[in-house]
């Protein structure tokens, strides 16, 4: 309720105000009342993405149930950048998220190297991980986690759009000095790729499930 | 600015509390960390600000304290006390210093040591020591000793006379309010000395009860008739809600019910840490780049460099940033970044090379941006295009990247396309004037639109003005005319609010300009702030990666009309100073102003703030003069506290734009500054060595 508020009291006295170079402002104003070209544009740019055909998977932001199509705009160094209709980036190597960009609390870069080895192995181990988060003075804060891999068996799952496909299930179980969590991913039975995953971002944007449209 | 001020309302109801409610300090009425009216040793957190509103019988406190450091923390306070004048009400200003002398830990009590009202003349001056214990997790006793008012109910003679008799007496020189503000530590910890203490118990996470004997007799409001106070004990309940406020309601001095509001919040905590603006471009391979393709022999090629010049101008508008120039030698590109978008420049500075890297021909391998500011070149950043490459989702990525580019002076110029100038910007909005503490109306303001407008005909000229039209307020309602004795260069600010109507803030030429290598120069004429018009000249040193920065400033200032409109007075002053800045590192900056102010006293100016990385900003400062405390007036000597906010820092999302207060307790005519724009320091500051280092994590953001 005080958010409603707020947004309204806030829009207003937006609106009261127009500049030649705040873009913010601008574009705040142009975000509610659907006319940003800054929106406009991500979404133009995804639109040309999917049209030519670029792979793209869809992913839900577990805790707010936010749910949104990702194409995936370059693929670099084994790093995709997936990017939603409104601008917000996700990095996945081989299907393993190694940042988000612009879900706020983002996760900066991850190095999950060990991570991937074993569950694409399908090989039970322990493996460790680094997250590199951004703290609310814009510095680099390192996090640490000790993960135990588990292979859990071939599973049914439902894919995008709702079909029922089976999965390989690894679970990884991290721990940190701070918190801990449990990541999800499904394989492919014969390819092996990470086709279905569930992955912690950060403490306060919780985890995401990703999925992607099988080709 | 109401816009700013909506803003920050709500992001501050909407901010989740600086901490979980069980571990955040209970303040007392003094806005200070405390019981009920006297203080314990509990700490708070570093970069805490809290506003406190208390009130109980004749007297109410409004307090602002701000944990400067681990242990340091600083506090203003306006108070009114009622009928302490012969009837009339009092209004105090009163700063207190408080310092953390050791932490509790699982054997050993919190102490801390405090001055109140340091100013040591006023109403509140007291100095204590207090040691704080937690027996369990909820429950906390203090206790302590107190001079001054805390040693005022029950006093003993001063155990400190046992090192030397003096102590023993205080000074007791009841100053009249003109002859407030002095700092006499000659007072500290002398006299009579009392202990107080108390007891918190935690009986939930959020609902506090509290219990005291208080050492403070209220001498002084008794002797005026300002209340009774009977008993020393004092009793209360605190709930602590998650969203940062306190509320209190409290059983006073055996006659008074009390009641307590506070809220805080710490400048490291910014509702979105990280921000949460939108994804930049990902750097694309560099083969596909060249399939865009400028071609093999796209610099001989008549009209393909402007094309990749439109194409990465084109970019760099995409991420809010201006392209002023493009040049290239053998495998370097020289880009001119202007950045009207991120208050973080290294941002800026990461979605530029991002930018040339997807729009560059592929054999361009060097990267060199010059970041200028109103097309004066301020610093320039030097990379290679293959360790961005390597590091744009690396670990350790914005670390790398900064420890591997090269950021020094950009005096030798930058690349300027033809086009750029001349150039026209407006912003058309609102603003709110705000004044403070008038006793007739502790909170006057006015409110109104306000159009700016800025012409650049070349790099480095600019013509700028603004007006504005009060809409509504109460400034123009003011009464109260300056007594001063001293010319009235500022303490004619009635004067002004109210014979103006639609006033002109500022009408200006502008010339900056890079005198040389690490110098920055400016010349300002015409109408240069609300009161002065005339001629302003600045040189500053500063190199791009020290610490140290030294500038020198001298102004011809005329007063203008009370109407603010294009007449002048009388009064016109040779003012200017020499400044040293320091920038100590870990957000704390340091600044000294030596010269001659607006009244023609000579002084000096020392300042010191604390910018979190951020952009949120708090600061102290004072003015020392020749003019004699007598006759500066109320206050004795011109001070006061600065808190910047960036809106950045509330939305989430980059902008250049902040709000800044200066809260002066009283504004007089000693010590007073030409407050000229564009002022050199903080105009070089965002694009140098140590700015962009801190903010170098948004650098891949």
């Amino acid at each position: 309720m005080i958010l409603r508020i707020c947004l309204s009291l806030f829009v207003g006295v937006l609106l009261a105000g127009c500049a030649s170079e705040d873009q913010v402002f601008a574009r705040s104003v142009q975000k509610l009342t659907g006319t940003d070209p800054g929106a406009t544009q991500s979404r133009a740019r995804f639109e040309t993405l999917v049209a030519s055909g670029a792979p793209t998977l869809i992913a839900a932001v577990e805790s707010s149930g936010q749910v949104s199509f990702l194409a995936r705009s370059a693929l670099r160094g084994g790093v995709g950048t997936w990017v939603t209709p409104d601008n917000v980036g996700l990095l996945l190597q081989g299907g393993f998220l190694a940042g988000t960009r612009g879900l706020g609390s983002d996760l900066v870069s991850a190095d999950i190297s060990q991570v991937q080895a074993l569950v694409l192995a399908r090989r039970a181990g322990q493996a460790q991980r680094f997250h590199t988060y951004l703290d609310g003075e814009n510095q680099t804060v390192f996090r640490s986690y000790q993960c135990t891999v588990i292979p859990q068996g071939m599973r049914d799952i439902t894919l995008p759009g709702g079909g029922a496909g089976r999965g390989y299930l690894m679970v990884e179980t991290c721990a940190g000095q701070n918190n801990s969590f449990e990541n999800s991913f499904w394989l492919h039975p014969q390819r092996g790729e990470v086709i279905q995953s569930r992955q912690f971002v950060s403490d306060a944007t919780g985890a995401l499930q990703i999925a992607q449209f099988s080709g | 600015m109401p816009r700013l001020l909506a803003k920050l309302v709500c992001s501050l109801l909407l901010l989740p509390g600086a901490l979980a409610a069980q571990d955040r300090t209970v303040l007392s009425f003094y806005g200070t960390p405390g019981l009920i009216d006297t203080p314990t040793a509990a700490p708070l957190p570093d970069g805490e600000l809290a506003f406190t509103t208390s009130y109980f019988g004749d007297t109410s406190r409004n307090s602002l304290t701000f944990q400067v450091s681990p242990r340091l923390s600083g506090t203003f306070r306006y108070s009114a006390i009622q009928g302490f004048d012969g009837g009339d009400t009092r209004f105090d200003r009163s700063f207190d210093l408080r310092y953390q002398l050791s932490f509790e830990t699982q054997r050993r009590p919190a102490i801390a040591v405090g001055l109140q009202d340091f100013g040591g003349s006023g109403i509140y001056s007291g100095e204590f020591i207090v040691a704080t214990k937690h027996f369990t997790p909820r429950f906390a006793t203090t206790l302590g000793i107190g001079w001054g008012r805390y040693g005022s109910r029950n006093g003993f003679t001063n155990p400190l006379g046992v090192i030397d008799n003096r102590f023993e007496t205080r000074p007791d020189n009841q100053l009249s309010i003109e002859e407030t503000g002095r700092v006499e530590a000659e007072k500290w910890f002398r006299g009579d000395a009392a202990f107080f203490g108390g007891v918190q118990w935690r009986a939930t996470d959020k609902l506090s009860f509290l219990a005291e004997y208080s050492s403070d007799a209220y001498t002084r409001e008794q002797n005026a008739g300002a209340g009774r106070y009977p008993s020393p004990l004092n009793f209360g309940v605190n709930y602590q809600f998650d969203n940062g406020v306190d509320l209190g309601a409290y059983y006073l001095y055996g006659t008074d019910i009390g009641v307590l509001l506070n809220y805080s919040f710490n400048g490291k905590n910014p509702p979105f840490p990280g921000g949460r603006e939108g994804a930049p471009p990902p750097i694309v391979p560099r083969n596909s780049v060249a399939a865009a393709s400028w071609g093999e022999n796209w610099r001989d090629t008549a009209g393909r460099a402007e094309r990749v010049e439109q194409s990465a101008a084109q970019a760099f508008a995409a991420q809010g940033l201006v392209l002023e120039g493009l040049a290239f030698t053998a495998n370097r590109a020289q880009a001119t970044l202007r950045n009207p978008t991120y208050d973080r420049f290294a941002q800026a500075l990461g979605r530029a090379v991002r930018a040339l890297a997807n729009t560059l021909p592929p054999e361009i391998e060097v990267f060199e941006i010059t970041i200028a500011e109103a097309g004066v070149p301020l610093s320039r950043a030097v990379f290679n295009r293959s360790d961005l490459e390597e590091l744009e989702f690396a670990l350790d990525g914005a670390w790398q990247t900064y420890a591997r580019s090269e950021i020094s002076d950009a005096y030798a110029g930058a690349p300027r396309s033809p086009g750029v100038y001349p150039r026209f910007s407006y912003n058309f909005g609102t603003y709110l004037q705000p004044s403070l503490f008038d006793p007739d109306n502790p909170i006057r303001a006015d409110f109104g639109p306000e159009l700016s407008v800025s012409y650049l005909p070349a790099p480095g000229l600019v013509f700028a003005g603004s007006v504005r039209q009060p809409l509504i307020g109460n400034l123009d309602q003011a009464t109260r005319m300056s007594n001063s004795q001293l010319p009235r260069v500022r303490s004619d600010l009635v004067l002004y609010n109210t014979e103006s109507e639609l006033e002109l803030s500022y009408l200006t030429g502008e010339k900056l300009f890079r005198p040389g290598k690490n110098l920055y120069g400016r010349v300002t004429a015409g109408y240069l702030e609300r009161m002065y018009g005339g001629v302003s000249g600045e040189l500053l040193w500063k190199p791009v990666n020290k610490r140290l920065a030294l500038g020198a400033e001298i102004n011809y200032a005329r007063q203008r009309d009370f109407d603010m409109l294009l007449g002048f007075q009388d009064y016109d002053v040779i003012t200017g100073h020499a400044s040293a800045y320091y920038d100590f590192g870990n957000g704390y900056l340091a600044q000294i102003d030596a010269g001659r102010y607006l009244a023609g006293d000579w002084g000096a100016t020392f300042s010191l703030d604390r910018e979190f990385g951020n952009g949120m900003r708090v600061g102290a400062f004072f003015t020392l003069t020749d003019v004699p405390f007598d006759e500066f007036g109320e206050g004795s000597f011109d001070k006061g506290i600065r808190i910047t906010v960036p809106i950045s820092w509330l939305a989430g999302e980059p902008t250049r734009r902040g709000f800044g207060q200066v809260i002066r307790p009283v504004t007089r005519d000693g010590g007073a500054r030409l407050d000229v724009r564009n002022r050199l320091y903080e105009f070089t500051r965002g694009a140098h060595g140590h700015e962009l280092e801190e903010g170098w994590g948004k650098f891949w953001r």
